[in-house]
């Protein structure tokens, strides 16, 4: 998803992601969620490791650099930081092993966590990823409000920075201040407006090519023994490591 | 606002996607298919204006408009949340998949909240019922985050610089600066665009 709109929107500015074999998205889809929510019932570190390991391995085989994956990887730390720290330092200096436990484990967690979401959707177009929902049972009217908010949410944020240039233009100094609240009120009401005069517009034009509620979907492509294959690695991988962390350590 | 995976323990974390998912059943029953391109672009409103960052002190801080999205979009505010935090994972790294149910739940519920309390007073001026609700969706949203951290651990609790108490002194100007926001931006709606707010207000008052 990410890859997609990178290259639809600064495709002069964002490195290009290879391609690799394309993975059937619902077998994708299910895998990756089982492995990131079992990943976060593991409670051991080194398990967590191995994890982690193997959702780099996955991410890098999708066509992301280290370089890349680090860079996203980054985003988490602000948000690490503000749950670890004051986990660390809370009940005292030096941090009792318990507490550093805690949020190393936390940061594990995170990152192993995101690192294979990065995998399941990064490269894969959102048209195929969205359709895989709806073939799973998600409701249409979900999948079709995730597609159009995806598709108008870059213009959205093109607007919003095309204001705010504008702002900074006439000298508007951003800060907690009565004033600058009230601009960034006004500013965040009149995007509203415009969504909702262009969601009549989109509204009428989709309703011109006969929407009836959802997007036209074309059928499920056939699961091959490939995709069986692919999905059970990482599903496999992680209920090893739980059965691992129940039985043996 | 946003919480990490790997935060919430499991059982946390399953249990406030059950309730999301529920939440998502409510907000799409009897939806129309006009009410689809409104609410799709509402999230990508919500989704946008999250990168607006405003300096407080050394850090930044952004809107999160529960209690706009509530008062304009109703029932179907927990939908526009979901999809904009779903956005913000996938593609920002903000959040993350398993905890995007406890994310979506602790800004629907002050939305859906938002949206009963705003149309309930309709004596009161539109900025000053505005800024009510945005200022309360936070604290609102807080007061949940806070019992889904003490869920998972009660170390989150424990100690003067607690993550807890550092959330909750971190989020005092965030919702000083949601009543403000807010509250401007519905009375530039009811300025520019009243029918927003009276189609809203109207339905609330056929469905009650």
């Amino acid at each position: 998803m990410g890859g997609n709109h990178h290259s639809a929107h600064h495709g002069k500015k964002q490195h290009s992601i290879p391609p690799v074999k394309p993975w059937e998205p619902r077998t994708k889809l299910v895998a990756g969620l089982i492995y990131v929510f079992c990943v976060i019932s593991l409670g051991d570190l080194r398990l967590l490791g191995a994890a982690f390991a193997f959702a780099v391995c996955f991410a890098l085989w999708t066509g992301l650099t280290p370089g890349q994956l680090l860079k996203k990887l980054a985003v988490l730390v602000p948000f690490l930081a503000l749950m670890s720290l004051p986990l660390l330092f809370s009940g005292g200096i030096p941090p009792a092993p318990d507490r550093i436990e805690l949020a190393a484990l936390i940061v594990m967690k995170a990152l192993t966590a995101m690192t294979f979401t990065l995998f399941v959707f990064t490269n894969q177009p959102v048209e195929e990823m969205l359709e895989a929902m709806e073939h799973l049972k998600m409701p249409a009217a979900i999948t079709t409000t995730i597609y159009l908010a995806y598709r108008y949410g870059f213009l959205f944020i093109h607007d919003m920075l095309t204001t705010l240039r504008a702002l900074k233009a006439r000298l508007f100094n951003a800060r907690l201040s009565r004033y600058s609240l009230e601009i960034y009120g006004e500013l965040s009401g009149g995007l509203f407006i415009k969504s909702i005069n262009r969601s009549q517009a989109v509204y009428q034009a989709m309703a011109a090519r006969s929407f009836q509620g959802k997007m036209p979907i074309s059928a499920p492509r056939p699961i091959s023994g490939a995709d069986w294959a692919k999905a059970a690695l990482p599903t496999v991988f992680v209920a090893v490591l739980i059965i691992l962390e129940q039985v043996v350590l | 606002m946003h919480i990490a995976d790997g935060v919430l323990s499991t059982s946390v974390a399953v249990g406030t996607s059950a309730v999301t998912a529920a939440a998502l059943v409510y907000a799409i029953k009897g939806m129309k298919e006009e009410e689809i391109p409104k609410t799709s672009l509402m999230a990508g409103v919500f989704f946008a204006v999250s990168l607006i960052s405003i300096p407080v002190g050394p850090s930044t801080i952004h809107p999160v408009f529960a209690g706009l999205l509530g008062v304009i979009l109703g029932r179907r505010a927990p939908l526009a949340i979901f999809v904009g935090l779903l956005l913000q994972a996938v593609l920002f790294q903000h959040g993350g998949l398993t905890t995007l149910g406890a994310n979506t739940l602790m800004l629907a519920v002050p939305a859906l909240l938002s949206y009963g309390l705003f149309y309930g007073m309709v004596k009161r001026q539109v900025f000053l019922r505005g800024a009510f609700v945005g200022g309360l969706s936070v604290m609102i949203a807080v007061v949940l985050l806070v019992a889904l951290l003490l869920l998972t651990d009660p170390r989150f609790g424990e100690g003067t610089l607690s993550v807890i108490n550092i959330l909750v002194m971190g989020h005092l100007p965030l919702a000083v600066m949601e009543a403000l926001v807010t509250g401007s931006a519905l009375k530039l709606i009811q300025k520019a665009k009243p029918e927003m707010l009276i189609n809203q207000g109207t339905a609330l008052s056929g469905s009650s």
